[in-house]
């Protein structure tokens, strides 16, 4: 990464001003300590000399005088000052040749400079001192050396700005790493998208495993994409399948049209060609809409026709299409309805899927025979059960049978195009219908069990009930 | 068959030239007469011109699709019957293109029959529906008693067939054809391709057309049916 680029990125700027930020509170906590030891240092020193002043000014002068020549001897390390002058400001004790010209007599502390008695120190020396005019008219003059408390301000100033300067370039260096970590995951996950962009549908962002904010950004992102992956590939699917079977119908009506143009010796026979190549076609057309529609189904999960449905009511009305039909071929259509709770649901879905159940399970059955279909409340919603008595499913097909296109070996003689139980387990997931096909020696049950179908409070029916004219 | 329609003018909005080509030629071997335009723009400019009796509008069409013209049309209160073509075949499309004034909604690829039955539909418009009592020759249909008779023969109906025999009766002399019925009377869309509707057809006739008694309802080879009165 350039370093334009690093100056560019959100995290540098971030961790800029969280640099600064730190730095400014720094700042001002070393201010705090500076004030709080070098600073009352001073003012402890100002307040004791200014209080000496104050007492020993009541005292006596002989006492004075005393105390002057012994604060004098006692400072074997010549920190403090002390001096007794009298009114015309000639020195009576203490360690100061002349008055400080400056200094006025008022009590308060003041920073003065002072000539100390020659010793092969410095001439001059800047001091805090105090000035007292005695009872007497003669002037009590307390002082104390400012080199040494200016040496503690400035060391300690000194220390404080050594530690600034390394706490602040280590928050900088702290920063500057961790965004360009945080870059490197941008750039990793930039790259990555752009492979993805450029065709490469496989790629997934990389996930390092710290659990952290990138890696769940990643994770979710990766799911996605393995999401549109599946997707892509359903159309893709699509798109074979139908190629796959189209070409089966399509191949048959090519050559029944070659073979009628070549060999037909009259209309009649043109037009009899003609009408089964129709037929042929529409079955190819009927695959496109049924594939079509179960891929509607599967991949739109869409629930905008959904509303509370009566499934005793859906099961009547198909009852009601199929019976006609099962007279027809001779087979007994029963039904067992328990009245249930309303189920949420698509009411034309579930009517088109109990439909398609129950169509197949005629077409199945032999004349003679019966198909029941039972609809009762189960331990965990509504179980739906559609018996025949016809061949039944091979164990073996059990599986398959949902499967686009799977026809059994057993049942080829059959029509149809084996969309049917695809359309059934389309629907069925949608609704969170948990599909089981069980033996009904001989026959085959197929179970739907009314899951995950939200029940909607019994209220709503009886009002609907009401509501009705009697 | 075409004499009962001399007069009536379509027009056809319609992109694709070939399959445009079969429906005028369909449509005018029945005795309409059809124009036909190929864009949107043109066709709504057509339209405007009230001189139709029945618009065929493609949905996807250059220019300007065909629900916004015929929303447009409505908005004009140009109240035309509408068919609409579309190689759609969502259940919301459908909606989409009733919802937005078409009267009936075709989805491609279609029977050129389908598409006649359902253009004669719409050109006839069916018995008025405040009629109590529909008759069709000897059959009668009583709509508040809910009780049909055959001459002084009262015919015992179930509610479906009762609602067929009531679809057919207001459209006499007329072919339906299977998905109509399955749309109007069973409201079923997507129906598996079985001769559901043959069968219900089957019992209704034996229950209308008793032995020795004039047929009224008959099969329409590949098409439908169709309830008349022999001549």
């Amino acid at each position: 990464m350039s370093p334009t680029e690093l100056l560019r990125a959100t995290t540098f700027r971030l961790v800029a001003a969280l640099a600064g930020l730190f730095g400014a509170s720094t700042l001002l906590i070393f201010a705090f300590i500076y004030w709080q030891t070098a600073g009352s240092e001073t003012r402890r020193i100002e307040a004791l000399i200014a209080y000496d002043a104050k007492a020993e000014a009541g005292e006596p002068r002989d006492l004075i005088e005393r105390f002057v020549t012994t604060r004098v001897t006692n400072d074997f390390h010549h920190l403090t000052y002390a001096a007794l002058f009298d009114a015309d400001g000639k020195r009576i004790a203490g360690d100061l040749d002349t008055m400080p010209p400056d200094l006025p007599p008022d009590g308060q502390v003041h920073v003065t400079r002072v000539t100390p008695p020659s010793q092969g120190g410095p001439t001059v020396e800047t001091v805090r001192a105090v000035e007292r005019r005695l009872a007497d008219g003669s002037f009590l003059v307390i002082g104390r050396r400012s080199e040494e408390l200016e040496r503690l301000r400035e060391e300690v100033a000194r220390a404080l700005g050594l530690g600034l300067l390394p706490a602040v370039l280590l928050s900088l260096a702290t920063g500057t790493v961790l965004s360009w970590r945080a870059n490197q995951r941008v750039k990793e996950v930039n790259d990555t998208a752009e492979r993805i962009m450029r065709g490469q549908l496989r790629e997934r962002l990389p996930v390092h495993g710290k659990a952290d904010d990138f890696d769940r950004l990643s994770g979710s992102v990766n799911r996605m994409l393995d999401e549109i992956e599946r997707l892509l590939d359903e159309i893709k699917g699509t798109g074979d399948e139908i190629a796959h079977d189209l070409r089966t119908p399509l191949t048959r009506v090519r050559a029944r049209l070659e073979n009628a143009r070549r060999k037909s010796n009259s209309i009649e026979e043109l037009e009899a060609a003609v009408d089964k190549s129709m037929v042929g076609l529409d079955q190819a057309l009927a695959i496109i809409t049924a594939l079509l529609r179960i891929r509607e189904i599967e991949a739109g999960r869409r629930r905008t026709g959904f509303g509370d449905v009566d499934l005793a009511e859906v099961v009547a009305a198909t009852e009601e299409l199929y019976q006609p039909i099962a007279e027809d071929r001779d087979i007994r259509l029963v039904t067992h309805i328990e009245p249930l709770p309303w189920i949420f649901g698509d009411h034309d879905l579930l009517f088109e899927m109990i439909g398609n159940l129950v169509d197949n399970a005629l077409k199945f059955t032999p004349p003679g025979g019966t198909v029941t279909v039972t609809l009762e409340d189960g331990r965990s919603g509504p179980v739906l059960c559609v018996a025949d008595s016809g061949p039944g499913i091979l164990p073996e097909d059990r599986e398959r049978v949902l499967l686009r296109f799977f026809r059994s070996a057993r049942n080829q003689h059959v029509a149809g195009v084996g969309l049917g139980l695809s359309l059934v387990s389309a629907i069925a997931k949608l609704h969170e219908i948990r599909i089981v096909f069980a033996d009904a020696q001989p026959g085959c049950i197929v179970e739907l069990h009314f899951e995950g179908s939200t029940r909607r409070p019994a209220v709503a029916r009886s009002v609907e009930l009401q509501a009705l004219p009697s | 068959m075409g004499h009962r329609h001399r007069g009536c003018r379509i027009l056809l909005i319609e992109d694709d030239y070939e399959t445009a080509d079969e429906i005028v030629k369909d449509l005018t071997d029945h005795g309409y007469l059809v124009t036909h335009a190929d864009t949107g723009q043109r066709g709504l400019r057509s339209a405007r011109g009230r001189g139709f009796n029945l618009l065929i509008v493609d949905r996807m069409l250059p220019e300007l699709d065909g629900l916004s013209i015929i929303k447009t049309l409505r908005a004009e209160n140009i109240r035309v019957p509408v068919l609409v073509l579309s190689a759609l075949t969502g259940v919301d499309e459908r909606v989409r293109g009733l919802k937005a004034g078409g009267d009936d909604y075709l989805t491609k690829p279609f029977a050129l029959s389908e598409l006649a039955a359902r253009v004669e539909a719409l050109l006839r418009r069916p018995t008025d529906a405040r009629e109590t009592t529909l008759r069709v020759g000897p059959l009668e249909l009583d709509l508040i008693d809910r009780v049909a008779r055959r001459k002084a023969r009262e015919i015992e109906l179930l509610p479906r067939e009762f609602k067929l025999l009531e679809y057919m009766m207001r459209r006499p002399s007329r072919v339906v054809t299977r998905d109509m019925l399955l749309e109007r009377v069973w409201n079923y869309t997507n129906a598996p391709h079985t001769n559901l509707v043959d069968v219900h057809i089957g019992k209704l006739r034996r229950k209308i057309d008793a032995e020795g008694e004039m047929p009224l309802l008959y099969n329409v080879r590949g098409i439908g049916f169709i309830l008349r009165v022999p001549d």
